[in-house]
Order: C-alpha cells, then structure tokens, then sequence
C-alpha cells in the first residue's frame, strides 16, 4: 500500500471516491446525478494531473502512476465523445473503469517525482504516450462492448445498435491511435537509440496487441457480423494484450528493456 | 490472416527471450523467407483483391506496410551485403566509434571495439564531451559528517561559512572552503594550499574547530584518504563532496573531416543524432571516469525513408479509413437530409 498524503493524492481519492459514487447511482437509476457527480470527479482527475505536471516540471507520462493518472483523467472526456458523437453508450461502465483504473494510482504506485533522463527528453514523448492512453481507454471500452455480446446481455445502454457494432466503432475510433503509438514509438526509437525497431519485450507486446486488432479488422471486413462471438473474443483479447504490455513488462524484472525506467 | 496470427505469436515468443534474441530470432534465416513470404502476400493482396486498390485507406495501409517491411529488409545486414554485392559498395550497416577528445576516428567497431567492420570514407573528430546534471537540491550539496568524542552523529553543508556546536562546552567547527582538488605546494619553505584546476581528483574540505578555551585548529578533510581525517579532540570528520547527481544529457562536440578539411560539425546529444553522407551517429556511452572519450553508435541509413514513407502511407491510410472516410459520409448524409 502507498497512501499518498499529499494534495494531488487528496484530489486521486476524490476522483475514485467521485467515480464510485457516479457508479452507483447510475446502475441505480439516478442518471442525472451520476453525470453530475462523475464531472466533478474528472475536475478533480484533472487538478490532480495538472498539479503533479507543475510538480515535476514536465508532461506527467513518465511512470506507471502519472499514466494511469492520465488514463483516469481521459475516461470521462473519451466517455462523452463516444455517446455524444458515436452514440456508444456504457457511461457507468465507463465510471468504473475510471475506479480501476486510479486504484492503483492512489495505493498501489509511487509517486516520487523523477527526472526525465535524457532519452526521454524528446518532443515525441508527449505525443507517443498521449496517443497510447487514448488507445488504451477507447480499447478498453470496445472490450467492455465485446464482454456485454458475449454474455447475450440484453442492450440496456443508450447505444442506438448492438453491442457487435458498439465494439466495431470503438476498435474503429482506437486503432488509428493505436497505430500513431506505435509508429511515432519507431521514430523515436530511431532517434534517440539509433533503431526504428529494437525488438525489446515492450516493443514486442505492442506490436502483438496491435496485430490482433489487426486481425480482427480483417475478420470483420471479410465476414462482418457472421462470426460475432469471434469478433468480440478478439477485442478482449486485444485488451489482455494491451494489459500485458501495459502492466506487465514494466513491472516485471524478467524482461530487462529500453523500457523499464517507467516500472 | 495466418500470417497476421504467426507475427503475434512470434512476437509474444520474442518477448519472452529478451531483446537481444528476439533480434537474432527475426533476423534469423526462417524468419528471414517468412519477411518475403509477408511482403510477397501484401503484393499479391493488392493485385488479387481490387477493393485495395480502389479504396484509399486500404491502398495506402497495405502498400505502407510493406514499404516499411521492404525498408527494413533493406537496411538490414543481409541487405547491405547483398547490395554492397551488387552495386560495389561498402556501406557498413551499423557499429561503434570510441573517440578521444582532440582526435579524430574513422573505424567502426564492434561494440567491445576487439573488431573492425569498416572504414568510413571521412572522419569524426571528437572537439569535446561534457555532460550536464540536473541542478541538484539541498540533499546534494556537499556534506560534512562529524562523529563526536560521545559519539554523537552531526551532518554539516560543506559551504563557506556553516558551522555547528560540536555539544556544550565542546566548542564548534567552521566551514572554511572546499576544494575540488586538493594541493600543496612548497614555496619558499612555505606550504601553500590550493585548489588546482583540473579534473575533480581530490575533493576536501578545510575546517576549523574552535576549542571552549579559544583556540582553533584549522583542518583538511578528504573525501578519498579518509586515513587522513584528524582524530584530534576526539571528533571522526568525513566528507562527501557531492550526492548521487542524475545526468541530465551528454554532449559530444564533433567535426567531420573528410580530404583533410572540416566539411560538418555538430554537438551530438541524445535525439539528436549526426547524419552525414549516408550514416546516423548517435551518443552511445562516454568515458564515466575521467570524460576523455565518447563513444558513438554509428548506423547505416540505408532503407530508413522507405520505412519512413511506409510509416506515412500506413499513418495516413488508418486516419483516412477509419476517422475521414466515416466523417465524410457522415457530412454528406446530413447534406442529403437536410435537401
């Protein structure tokens, strides 16, 4: 356990505290108050991240706690986009992925703040890392979508199709940002170790989990909804790949990398 | 979507063997016919299915793909030999230059330098190497540590002018100056104290210690002889010059000399490599005891801004099939209903 007792750790239990709250009283009925109070909890995302950015002097994404303090912050902006703008739906679920996501973030990780070595000072840090989060909550909502078709839930979320078609447009939406990670990953790499492709573990899983959105892409061009329950396999999969790369090689010391200064 | 289904698991395989032997494992022989068999199934994709061709997004993602793995199959080593082979070059792929300050290189090594690989057709003088730390905090300021006859543990900033009570009646210890390296020198008989220009080779710290009856004792403390720290009045004196410092970057100052003269210079940095007549040099490592030397990356550009224009077209080809391509449709639906 690392309790934080510092502000920005006061305004990461405010978010989770805001997020859970929302949570409930969405499933419980109460719409408009969840909106309300899931808002203020980004607010607080949002002073919480803004706050750790003016105390480490540079764009938090360097450490497992600034990115999933990021993550926690985009779920709601990201959350509004997809049901305002793709009509995809899944707002409390959405609420409770932002709780997942700043558990950690308030009792699991360390907060020391650190300095940037020199490999990461580089305009495309900012980019690079951005883009990933982006990905990381919009796939993480496409599996969400993918989960619900698998157990034959009925539609009970505000999506004006099913829920094969939800995942389909949230793996639409993410897998551009997906690809620009990735991408932007290689060109640094290039400049700052001399290789567009190193072949570290991290670099491996990301290149995995965006081939199995790949090859869902493909199987859904080629068959469209005809394999359905395959389709939504693949968008979980795709999510343990992302978890995997995420979580999984930073923390662990098995696979020494270019990579491990965010664990 | 074989293929698609192979590349995951190889690459979840390679991830288990670390870096270096996933990098052995791709460039391997099998792996090898399985890059061809790859770009040779995208060609063949986009001349079997027409909807590639005809449709942008797809267009441009395909052919991207396999620009960038054409790109690397060419920039690889098995590239560089065959093109080398063909066309009568002698581009190096990749290796490591170890420069001295004030000398200039034109071998590249291996990475433990024990074998050339090639000969650039210029030099790399190293002018100079220097790094920059982050400007350090309180913590980090040079320390003084002072154990007590009554073995009493105190911490003093080693900074002109700080002192501390060594304990009532035990009298106190002043700062003087500190010393990055510590000399003397014997002139008329006399010894002078100074601190030398140079490297940091001997860091010390002069002290007095004021005794309760008035009088003082000047003393040197030194940070590698501690032998040489008094024990007078019962005090333990040690010296720690400076805290862990995190390196903020490395430079290396370097001309290119080619036919004699100096055509290029740079400060190399990380991210910001040197690109000269085909080649990358990138800050590799440097001399950490004594900053004489630099050691650089050197890699071959060959086949970099295909990948680059696969990364373009590929970058392009998802924005345009995924996000354009739906938003289009999406303005033109709402132009149709609103005529």
């Amino acid at each position: 356990m690392a309790i934080k007792y510092t502000f920005a750790g006061l305004l990461i239990y405010l978010t989770i505290a805001a997020y859970l709250f929302a949570f409930l009283t969405t499933i419980t009925g109460k719409r408009k108050t969840g909106q309300a109070v899931y808002l203020a909890g980004f607010i607080a995302a949002a002073a919480a991240f803004a706050y750790r950015w003016y105390d480490v002097r540079h764009v938090p994404f360097q450490n497992l706690f600034e990115v999933f303090l990021g993550m926690g912050m985009l779920v709601y902006p990201l959350s509004i986009f997809c049901r305002r703008l793709l009509c995809v739906g899944g707002e409390a679920a959405d609420m409770l992925i932002g709780v997942i996501l700043l558990f950690p973030v308030g009792f699991v990780f360390h907060s020391e703040p650190q300095m940037l070595p020199p490999a990461l000072q580089c305009w495309l840090f900012t980019p690079h890392v951005a883009v990933y989060l982006i990905s990381y909550v919009i796939m993480t909502k496409a599996a969400v979508q993918a989960f619900y078709q698998l157990k034959n839930k009925q539609d009970k979320t505000d999506n004006i199709f099913g829920y094969e078609e939800a995942t389909y447009k949230m793996i639409c939406l993410g897998f551009p940002f997906l690809t620009m990670g990735l991408i932007l990953g290689s060109w640094w790499g290039k400049l700052a170790w001399g290789d567009y492709w190193g072949w570290d573990p991290k670099e491996l899983w990301s290149l995995a989990s965006w081939l199995v959105y790949v090859e869902y892409l493909h199987l859904r061009y080629m068959f469209g909804k005809k394999h359905s329950r395959i389709n939504s396999t693949l968008a979980i999969l795709g999510l343990a790949a992302i978890v995997v790369t995420l979580l999984w090689v930073n923390l662990s010391r098995i696979f020494p990398g270019l990579h491990n200064y965010a664990s | 979507m074989s293929a698609i289904g192979l590349l995951i698991v190889l690459s979840i395989t390679g991830a288990f063997y670390g870096a270096q032997k996933a990098k052995l494992i791709f460039n391997s022989i099998p792996l090898a016919f399985y890059w061809y068999g790859l770009a040779v199934l995208f060609l063949a994709g986009l001349v079997e299915f027409p909807r590639l061709l005809r449709k942008p997004g797809l267009f441009m993602i395909h052919t991207g793909c396999l620009l960038a793995i054409a790109g690397s199959m060419w920039g690889s080593q098995a590239g560089h030999r065959l093109i080398n082979r063909l066309f009568g070059t002698q581009k190096i792929p990749g290796g490591y230059m170890l420069i001295t300050e004030g000398t200039a290189e034109k071998y590249v090594t291996t990475e433990d330098f024990s074998r050339r690989l090639g000969e650039l057709p210029f030099s790399i003088k190293l002018k100079d190497f220097r790094l920059e730390y982050y400007q350090t905090d309180e913590d980090s300021v040079p320390q003084l540590y002072i154990q007590t006859q009554d073995g009493q543990h105190l911490q003093l900033a080693a900074r002109a002018g700080e002192e501390i009570s060594l304990g009532q009646g035990k009298g106190r210890l002043k700062v003087v100056r500190t010393f990055r390296n510590f000399k003397i020198r014997v002139e008329n008989d006399k010894k002078i104290v100074t601190d030398e220009e140079g490297s940091k080779e001997n860091p010390a710290v002069e002290v007095v210690i004021e005794a309760p009856d008035g009088n003082s004792h000047t003393r040197y403390v030194f940070e590698r002889f501690e032998g040489f720290s008094h024990r007078e009045n019962g005090l333990k004196l040690s010296y720690v010059s400076e805290g862990p410092q995190m390196i903020r970057d490395y430079f290396s100052d370097v001309a290119v000399i080619e036919n004699g003269k100096e055509t290029a210079g740079k400060t190399i940095e990380v991210n910001h490599p040197l690109h000269y007549k085909g080649y990358h040099f990138y800050q590799h490592s440097y001399d950490s005891e004594a900053g004489k030397y630099t050691i650089l990356s050197v890699t071959s550009d060959s086949g970099l801004y295909v990948v680059y224009a696969g990364y373009w077209m590929l970058c392009t080809g998802v924005v345009w099939q995924f996000w354009f391509r739906h938003i289009i449709r999406h303005i033109r639906g709402k132009n149709k209903a609103l005529i």
